[in-house]
């Protein structure tokens, strides 16, 4: 028992010592006075350096259209395309959001209005995975139009025509 | 004895029935939610006639056919002579040949030549006879629209055009620039109730059922503001699945118990005027029914069938003590993306000439059913000659197509072609001033001055103007048409002149 409290005792000590607390009582040291003003010495102009050449940013080159044969289709691919239904659908959906209901018209009217063509002149990004040919129309990976089913002013069937290129086959992609 | 007690004796003598004539309590809620299932509880007390003025002496009925998905109406009505081929130029292969397009010769001459699909010989020859009339490129619109105000963007449009939903409603409310609260037949309903008959008050010999009958399920088009819609199965008033004459009676009985909440005793009401509605209803087909053989059948399949049920509703007209009728059937498979056309691109199959076929015998079959029902002197109550000129059809769709082909069908259009169908086909007489085009045809080409830009046509005549021409001839005055179509003022033309007023 004896030494059970003599080595609590010593822990205590020991705790004592490492923490020493009357050192935290000390007062902190008074603030320096502030310095005073030095005069500002001119700099020597910088030698002049050759421009750097301007920074532009480099946009990936295009992803090459998925195969043309469904079958052969990797699963990469399918999620690409995948990824391209779902960019368009939230472009759609902030669009529709924003102006109280989907654009409409034809594919290039669509498109037109998501990029500003619209009553609050907002302008969306083109959606990610999706291009825009020379007839102003919003096309899948593959490079055809998407086709906007307007079923409502807040549900829009957003079709793919697939590998084929040919809309209302087996190989469409449909959401 | 006090007020309280009055209405605690009232209340006791109420149970005191209810108990004597069911016997058993129990089964009540049971019995009154099946018939809140059944009945779906769509007739109004108010649209049974409990209203003021004087009664309509002559009966009249608009039927409304409206073709879901969007007719491709340029294939319903084609173009003959010098125009058939810029049609068949941009149609490719939607193109119906013009040897076979069933011809039509119009009283009148817009320089143009036209025949039906030739799927249509019941069309056409109901034009030949007087008894039909088209309407060209008629659609909804907020304001007369150009070409170049619609592509600048210079006038209103209605909100999301192209939209199958959208456009539903726009044609159906014929107010697209307001929220979809009713529609025109049932605003046309709201002012003409009262007058549906002269004993208003008289719960015997008032109307025993609402203005606006639907044989095709809820819809807009016939949502008043007080009126409501009788909805009506092809087999008749639906009914308690199951029941017996003793059941409706303790249903019924059941409805007319005294509530002390003022909601509670309304609703009791609704459910006990839509079972005795429902059972007149029926008791006035069965009626009819009796030795009934249409000369000419209908087509099998829902738009016959929901077009014989109106007949026979006709046919049973004076049983239910109505004078006005608002009928409203349709047809869905007009949205025809893809197989429009049969096998090998052939103009006389697939998916569209179904449909075409099956409405031209549908129409043509209607047609006959009433001029029999009227030339049927031998039933009592049930024919009367001038009937024969008091049944009015008409046709309705989403919008309609584009004009080029999208390779195996069309796409959502606006502007359409549309059928007005009826009377006795007498020139000086008949209800529709048949035998005549109405309307501007579009000029027949891609970013033509009627086009959007790929062969949408932009209306060149109004839904407003259409729906009020009828409304006028059913009984609304001058006075109370701008009520029923708000933006009427805004168009030229509030009566076409296909109906004789």
């Amino acid at each position: 028992m004896k030494v059970l409290a003599g080595t609590i005792a010593a822990l205590l000590l020991l705790g004592l010592v490492l923490w020493r607390p009357w050192e935290d009582a000390t007062p902190p040291p008074a603030p320096a006075p502030p310095a005073p003003p030095t005069k500002a010495t001119p700099k020597p102009p910088a030698p002049e350096l050759p421009p750097e050449p301007a920074v532009t940013p480099v946009e990936p080159p295009p992803a090459p259209p998925p195969g043309n044969d469904l079958s052969k289709l990797t699963k990469e691919d399918i999620q690409r395309i995948r990824d391209a239904v779902d960019n368009v659908e939230l472009t759609l959906r902030d669009y529709a959001v924003a102006l109280n209901g989907n654009p409409v018209g034809t594919n290039a009217e669509i498109t037109a209005a998501l990029l500003g063509d619209n009553a609050k002149q907002l302008k969306l990004d083109i959606p990610a995975g999706s291009t825009i040919n020379a007839a102003g129309e919003l096309c899948d990976p593959w490079g055809t139009a998407w086709f906007f089913h307007q079923l409502s002013a807040k549900k829009m069937e957003l079709r793919s025509a697939g590998p084929d290129r040919k809309i209302y086959t087996d190989d469409d992609f449909v959401r | 004895m006090s007020t309280i007690d009055q209405d605690r004796a009232r209340l006791l003598r109420s149970r005191r029935d209810f108990l004597r004539t069911i016997g058993g309590a129990a089964m009540g809620s049971a019995v009154i939610s099946t018939t809140l299932r059944d009945f779906r509880l769509i007739n109004s007390a108010l649209a049974q006639g409990n209203g003021v003025g004087g009664a309509f002496t002559d009966y009249k009925a608009l039927v409304c056919i409206f073709l879901n998905g969007g007719n491709d109406a340029n294939n319903l009505i084609i173009p003959k002579g010098a125009q058939h081929a810029n049609y068949a130029a941009i149609r490719q292969n939607l193109t119906i040949p013009e040897s076979l397009a069933l011809a039509i010769t119009p009283l009148n001459n817009d320089g143009n030549q036209y025949g039906f699909h030739p799927v249509c010989p019941q069309l056409q020859s109901l034009f030949q006879a007087g008894k039909l009339a088209t309407l060209f490129n008629v659609g909804p619109l907020l304001f007369p629209t150009s070409r170049v105000q619609y592509q600048k963007k210079l006038v209103a449009l209605p909100p999301q055009l192209f939209s199958h939903s959208d456009q539903v409603t726009h044609w159906q409310t014929s107010i697209p620039d307001q929220p979809p609260r009713t529609g025109w037949g049932g605003r046309v309903a709201d002012y003409l109730h009262p007058y549906q008959n002269e004993l208003l008050q008289d719960p015997v010999s008032r109307a025993k059922i609402a203005l606006c009958t639907s044989i095709s399920g809820a819809n807009t088009f016939e949502v008043g503001n007080s009126v409501q819609q009788f909805h009506v199965s092809t087999s008749g008033a639906v009914t308690l699945s199951g029941t017996s004459t003793a059941r409706e009676a303790v249903v019924r009985n059941i409805a007319k118990l005294s509530q002390s909440n003022l909601q509670a005793d309304a609703y009791g009401d609704v459910i006990d005027n839509a079972i005795a509605a429902g059972a007149t209803l029926n008791s006035a087909l069965t009626d009819t029914q009796t030795g009934w053989t249409w000369n000419t059948p209908f087509p099998s399949g829902s738009l016959g069938d929901q077009l014989k049920m109106v007949a026979r509703i006709i046919a049973g007209r004076n049983k239910l003590q109505v004078k006005r009728q608002i009928f409203f059937v349709s047809a869905g498979g007009y949205d025809t993306h893809t197989s429009q056309m049969g096998a090998g691109d052939d103009a006389l199959t697939g998916t569209h000439a179904g449909l075409l076929g099956t409405l031209s015998q549908a129409i043509g079959a209607f047609q006959a059913a009433i001029e029999q029902i009227a030339a049927d002197t031998t039933k009592p109550g049930v024919g009367d000659p001038a009937l024969a000129n008091s049944v009015v059809g008409f046709t309705t769709s989403d919008f309609g197509r584009t004009f080029p082909t999208n390779g195996q069908g069309s796409d959502h259009g606006w502007g359409s072609h549309h059928l007005i169908f009826g009377g006795n086909g007498n020139p000086t007489t008949g209800a529709v001033i048949g035998k005549k085009t109405y309307g501007t045809f579009p000029v027949l080409q891609v970013n033509g001055p009627d086009d959007t830009s790929t062969g949408r046509w932009i209306p060149t005549t109004s839904v407003d103007e259409y729906s009020a021409t009828m409304a006028k001839w059913f009984g609304v005055d001058a006075a109370h048409l701008p009520v029923v179509f708000p933006n009427l003022g805004r168009f030229a033309n509030p009566d076409l002149g296909f109906m004789r007023v």
